[in-house]
């Protein structure tokens, strides 16, 4: 029994001595992989994890500490969509090679086992030799010990909270870090920004402002971005449309006052009236130029608190740690004084230092979002941009609305000449006729009179399909959900309506909302072939929802279909949106949202 | 005959109370709103109400919420809905409490003098009356148990459930008497519809018939 300890310690020690070894295998893997090879870096990988799962093998049949294996699953292989294109995030590839590389980098960088496999075999050159030669001579109980120092290291881990809580500290660090590097770019293009406003109008070439506005609004856009994603604020994007250059009836493009047959005098105007005209370009101007004295006072702090860290704990740790090996002179003789006092007095440094990098930590997200705003107070729209932009929206919906109310008048007054009237006027032809026939032929007269009962039945029936199509008397009589409900019941196809509105909504909404409903169910049925039919109505935070959800052939497209388009228009007018996934194959899901309150 | 009239249109209400009165029925009340409807049904009590959905002050299916309110006090209060539309929701909605003595047809049924007094008559008797606009809509619908039945027996419940008598049925259908009586009864044996009662029993049939 002592033997097989003994043995098994001494294995321990010497496979331990192995691990420098394959931490360098490992990350010449991760390196090869993210260098393009990636078939060649896995294969490397695979076999230090195979290694590093050997050990947690041994460990449980030696060490009596059984390890469960912690590395995620591979990802599948990229999908081809319906038109043979491969998806990865925002960007489609023709071929599954680039998303299926970026799929497997991503997947062996990213799992946290890969990293803690790494310290364990580095840590693991020391730990594995002394506690193997002590398990030699101390038995089981040593080795278990090294079991369990082992299952720390590379069991799955779930981080603790303040593991998280360091580790956010230092992702928001490292991005301030970027954004102050960022910063520095800001100003100097701020700088030479300003310098070629300057110039352009000087040397009469102001023609060539606009270019220079571009870049301005490249580099203030990832700064939204960037604010959106990493500070939390997200910041909305909102420069003026370009006014197209019109041509006069007989095609010339007015330049001043020239007339050009070429647009491109004309749109290089426009360009330039915008550049000029719009805030926007001078505020994202101004950002630029106040990125980095901002960044910079925002980063005052975490500076003087890095520099306590350092002068109180770290220098001083690792000149400490630098004696046991070689005996010198302290370094700090000439440095500044509070540095060398904090740095000769550890008791006093030491807790100070640990506070400062506390302190780092737990600042950097407060300033990393303190940016944000700063991003915000400059490059979000300004409330006038912002107005103009809504008036802009409001006048193309109401251009739409008015549009679309002149054809529904038209097609009642085509409706009403063309069917009832035409009826009404036979009708009175033949009453008048049946009048005449009362006398001589009275069988001939009942006849008629039989035929105008029949007839007025008729012309009733054409106003009610008509009455039906300006608006269904159930919406009038009972709301949305319940003309909803009535449509489903008059459909072979089985529609199963699902609501919860508690009150109705104004008129004007429940009818654009009812005629939009009929249309998907409409497609649902006639385009995409549906068996059955899905409709949930749903009234929340002040916005009616309706989703109409089928199992047919979907690959419908709100660009191409025409009634896509009108449901479009007609609940833009209430600032409306409709949302629509359908991929190729189904399900197709219709989401129709339209802001408005109850009564 | 007793009959209470809710209708606003004066047109109307006055033509439908000429043509009830010229047949020998009463017309104890004729009210032009949903809640003087709700209290003439309730308090008159009337063998049969003639009730138009769309009443003032609302201008909504006040009619309707009417008649059904009052027929849950009152259960089985026949009625008589008119409309200018109809509508395979209100139908159900009339059908629901199983109670039978219902009836829902299209304004311009009223033409038809005879058709529409014996619709009011059957009603008043405890039968239906529902509109074939409501019932050729159904036609398309195939619901489980009704698969069971053969083509003939589809016509004959179709027609029973416009609230047609046997009598009417076969001279619609070309058939004796006897024929009809068998077809309904094989009907209400394909439907699991154990006896208790003729008519009950029609009312069930039809409310399967009905049923989406």
């Amino acid at each position: 029994m002592w033997m097989t300890t003994a043995r098994r310690g001494a294995a321990v020690a010497l496979l331990s001595l192995a691990g420098p070894l394959l931490f360098v295998a490992y990350a010449l893997g991760l390196c090869v992989s993210t260098l393009g090879s990636p078939w060649l870096g896995e294969r490397v990988v695979g076999w230090c994890r195979a290694a590093v799962d050997r050990a947690r093998r041994l460990a449980g049949e030696w060490c009596e500490v059984p390890i469960a294996s912690p590395y995620r699953p591979a990802p599948p292989a990229p999908q081809p969509d319906a038109e043979g294109w491969y998806r990865y995030e925002k960007t489609l590839y023709r071929t599954p090679r680039v998303p299926r590389y970026l799929l497997r980098v991503h997947w062996l960088a990213e799992d946290p086992a890969t990293g803690r496999d790494m310290s364990w075999l580095l840590l693991g050159t020391v730990v594995g030799p002394l506690l193997g030669l002590l398990a030699v001579l101390g038995g089981q109980p040593v080795l278990r010990a090294y079991g369990r120092w082992t299952r720390t290291r590379l069991a799955p881990a779930e981080p603790r909270p303040w593991q998280l809580w360091v580790n956010r500290g230092l992702r928001d660090l490292w991005r301030l870090a970027v954004l102050a590097l960022l910063a520095v770019v800001h100003t100097a293009c701020g700088v030479v920004l300003v310098v070629l406003f300057v110039l352009t109008h000087v040397l009469g070439a102001f023609l060539w402002w606009p270019w220079c506005a571009a870049l301005a609004q490249r580099l203030a856009g990832l700064g939204r971005r960037l604010a959106g994603t990493w500070s939390g604020t997200p910041v909305d994007e909102l420069y003026r449309p370009l006014v197209e250059p019109v041509p006069t009836a007989d095609g010339f493009y007015r330049v001043g006052r020239e007339l050009r047959r070429s647009p491109r005098p004309a749109l290089r105007r426009a360009r330039y009236r915008r550049a000029m005209t719009d805030p926007a370009t001078g505020r994202d101007v101004l950002w630029l130029l106040g990125d980095g004295p901002v960044t910079a006072l925002l980063l005052a702090p975490v500076v003087a608190l890095c520099w306590g860290f350092a002068w109180g704990l770290w220098i001083p740790f690792w000149v400490w740690v630098g004696r046991f090996f070689a005996d010198y002179p302290s370094p700090w003789e000439h440095v500044w004084a509070p540095a060398k006092w904090l740095a000769d007095t550890p008791l006093l440094g030491g807790p100070l230092g640990l506070l400062c990098g506390a302190a780092v930590l737990a600042l950097a997200p407060v300033l990393l979002r303190l940016h944000g705003r700063w991003t915000r107070a400059l490059l979000a729209p300004t409330e006038k941009a912002r107005l103009a932009a809504r008036v802009q929206r409001l006048a193309e919906t109401r251009a739409d609305a008015v549009d679309a109310e002149d054809a529904e008048l038209r097609r009642i007054e085509r409706d009403l000449h063309d069917g009832v009237q035409a009826r009404l006027v036979a009708l009175g032809l033949k009453l008048s006729a049946a009048e005449q026939l009362v006398e001589r032929e009275p069988e001939r007269a009942r006849e008629l009179l039989g035929e105008t009962k029949a007839d007025s039945g008729a012309a009733l029936a054409e106003l009610r399909s008509l009455v039906r199509g300006i608006r269904p008397p159930v919406l009038t009589e009972r709301g949305l959900v319940d003309a909803v409900r009535a449509v489903a019941l008059d459909l072979v196809v089985p529609v199963e309506v699902e609501a919860d509105v508690p009150g109705r909504c104004p008129s004007a909404i429940e009818a654009a909302a009812y005629f939009a409903t009929l249309e998907l169910i409409t497609n649902a049925v006639k385009h995409g072939r549906a068996e059955s039919v899905r409709v949930q109505l749903r009234h929340a935070d002040h916005v009616l929802r309706v989703v109409v959800t089928d199992d047919g052939v979907g690959g419908a497209d709100p660009e191409l279909g025409g009634g896509l388009r009108g449901i479009r228009r007609r609940i833009g007018t209430f600032d409306g949106t409709l949302e629509l996934t359908s991929p190729r194959g189904g399900p197709t899901a219709a989401m129709m949202e339209i802001p408005c309150e109850l009564s | 005959m007793r009959v209470v009239l809710a209708e606003d249109l004066f047109l109307l209400r006055d033509g439908l109370r000429t043509l009830l009165e010229a047949h020998g029925f009463e017309v104890v009340a004729a009210v032009e709103t949903g809640p003087e409807l709700e209290r003439a049904l309730v308090e008159q009590r009337p063998d049969v109400a003639v009730v138009d959905v769309r009443l003032p002050p609302t201008q909504t299916d006040e009619g309707l919420r009417a008649a059904l309110a009052a027929r849950r006090e009152v259960p089985g209060l026949p009625v008589l809905v008119l409309s200018q539309h109809v509508e395979q929701l209100y139908a159900r909605e009339l059908l629901a409490d199983g109670a039978g003595g219902v009836g829902y047809l299209l304004k311009d049924r009223v033409f038809n003098a005879d058709q529409f007094l014996d619709a009011v008559r059957r009603v008043a008797a405890g039968g239906t009356a529902m509109d074939p606009e409501v019932i050729s809509k159904l036609v398309a619908r195939r619901t489980t148990p009704l698969q069971r039945l053969t083509p003939r027996e589809h016509e004959v419940l179709a027609l029973m459930a416009e609230g047609r008598s046997n009598a009417a049925i076969a001279q619609q259908l070309v058939l004796s008497d006897g024929a009809v009586s068998k077809h309904i009864a094989s009907i209400f044996s394909k439907l699991d519809l154990a006896g208790s009662g003729d008519s009950n029993r029609r009312v069930l049939a039809v409310l399967e018939y009905l049923k989406p």
